[in-house]
């Protein structure tokens, strides 16, 4: 109960009068609120609160290119290690 | 604080510190000594913002002032007594005054609303994450979100926490990830996000003025190379690079985040084209006179203003 009424309160849970009792059930789905924490740790919100720290974002085309460059200058491009 | 001479000092020091962010962001320099670079651009913040309130107040308080308080009693006097000057100078010192103050508040209100929704957001984030997350023992001391792109940010704070997707922990060798946590790990250890936090506010509350927005993604890019720098202290530069060009092409760039990510673009290449080919630190008496020139800077109008 405690449980339930504090998701509530912070908007994961919906709950409804049901004669004495509350009925609860989640505001949302599982995938959408991993899609809401991913989309702003990819920095897709337009967000500007710079509330995390990206360890690197996506790169554009040009970008790529130049990384690749640089790693070919360097000694022909890195080794899979995955 | 001696009336007009000091408000003209004031002045040219406010507009000088506006005028230096394009020589700071174009210069090479920062890039061999990030944390003397991030002391200075501080400072530079700090002086401007103290020297553009100072330079209105200056300009509001009679000349014959020898402190501040005085200052303003000898003002109240004038304006109370109607003696000595003419009544527009009074109506013009009152209104620079008003002025001076209005942009003290605007200045803390900026940053108090950047701060808070920072706060916000983490708030959220954790919640999120407490419901979501879970360990792993790849990444010990991180938490995992099941989702298949690759992303690894850090939240700062009290409670701080490391995040790392599934996408990016199955991208990733073992050296890789242990190279990102050690980057991550820096962040939150030497609280960089609240170095860039005067920045984010000044950018987020003037989006159209250009130099907030340089001035954000200078400093946000010497914070990754300072934590790129540390990562380094124990590990070598190949596992980081490696991970971040791993990370950095894993996805694309959506159409919609182009906007965004505008003045971050290269942020990525230039990390790693720093890592590949390290540049000497710069000698330790010029990051002396860097840290020294800094503190003089910012030490200047806080003088002018009670001297």
């Amino acid at each position: 109960m405690t449980v339930l009424d504090r998701l509530a309160k912070k908007g994961f849970a919906r709950r409804q009068r049901d004669g004495r009792a509350w009925r609860y059930c989640p505001s949302a789905t599982r995938e959408a609120y991993v899609a809401e924490l991913m989309l702003t740790a990819l920095d897709q919100t337009g967000d500007r609160t710079a509330a995390l720290a990206r360890f690197a974002r996506y790169v554009s085309g040009v970008e790529a290119e130049a990384l690749r460059d640089a790693l070919e200058q360097n000694g022909g491009g890195h080794e899979g290690t995955g | 604080m001696r009336g007009l001479a000091d408000a003209a000092l004031l002045a040219v020091v406010a507009i000088g510190t506006v005028a230096g962010v394009p020589a700071l962001v174009r210069a090479s320099w920062p890039r061999r000594s990030p944390a003397a670079a991030i002391l200075l651009w501080q400072a530079l913040g700090l002086a401007g913002g103290i020297a553009a309130v100072g330079a209105l107040v200056g300009l509001a308080i009679p000349a014959d002032g020898t402190s501040v308080a005085g200052a303003f009693w000898r003002l109240r006097d004038l304006t109370l007594g109607g003696k000595g000057d003419p009544m527009a100078l009074l109506v013009a010192r009152v209104l620079c005054l008003a002025a001076g103050l209005a942009l003290f508040m605007l200045l803390c209100w900026v940053l108090v609303a950047a701060t808070a929704a920072v706060i916000h957001a983490r708030r959220r984030q954790r919640a999120l994450l407490a419901l979501l997350a879970h360990g792993d023992p790849k990444v010990p001391g991180a938490l995992v979100v099941d989702h298949p792109a690759a992303a690894a940010y850090c939240l700062p704070g009290l409670r701080s926490k490391i995040v790392v997707s599934a996408g990016a922990l199955e991208l990733l060798g073992p050296a890789e990830l242990a190279a990102v946590l050690a980057h991550e790990r820096a962040h939150l250890r030497e609280r960089h996000d609240l170095v860039l936090l005067p920045f984010t506010a000044l950018r987020r509350a003037f989006p159209r003025f250009g130099r907030f927005a340089d001035a954000y993604y200078s400093v946000a890019l010497l914070v990754e190379m300072l934590a790129d720098d540390r990562v380094l202290r124990a590990r070598p530069a190949r596992e980081l690079v490696s991970a971040l060009v791993r990370v950095g092409t894993a996805g694309q760039v959506p159409a919609g985040a182009l906007a965004a990510m505008e003045g971050s673009e290269g942020e990525v290449a230039a990390r790693v084209s720093r890592l590949l080919h390290p540049a000497r630190p710069l000698p330790a008496p010029v990051v002396a006179g860097i840290c020294c020139g800094a503190a003089l800077l910012a030490a200047a109008p806080i003088a002018l203003l009670l001297v």
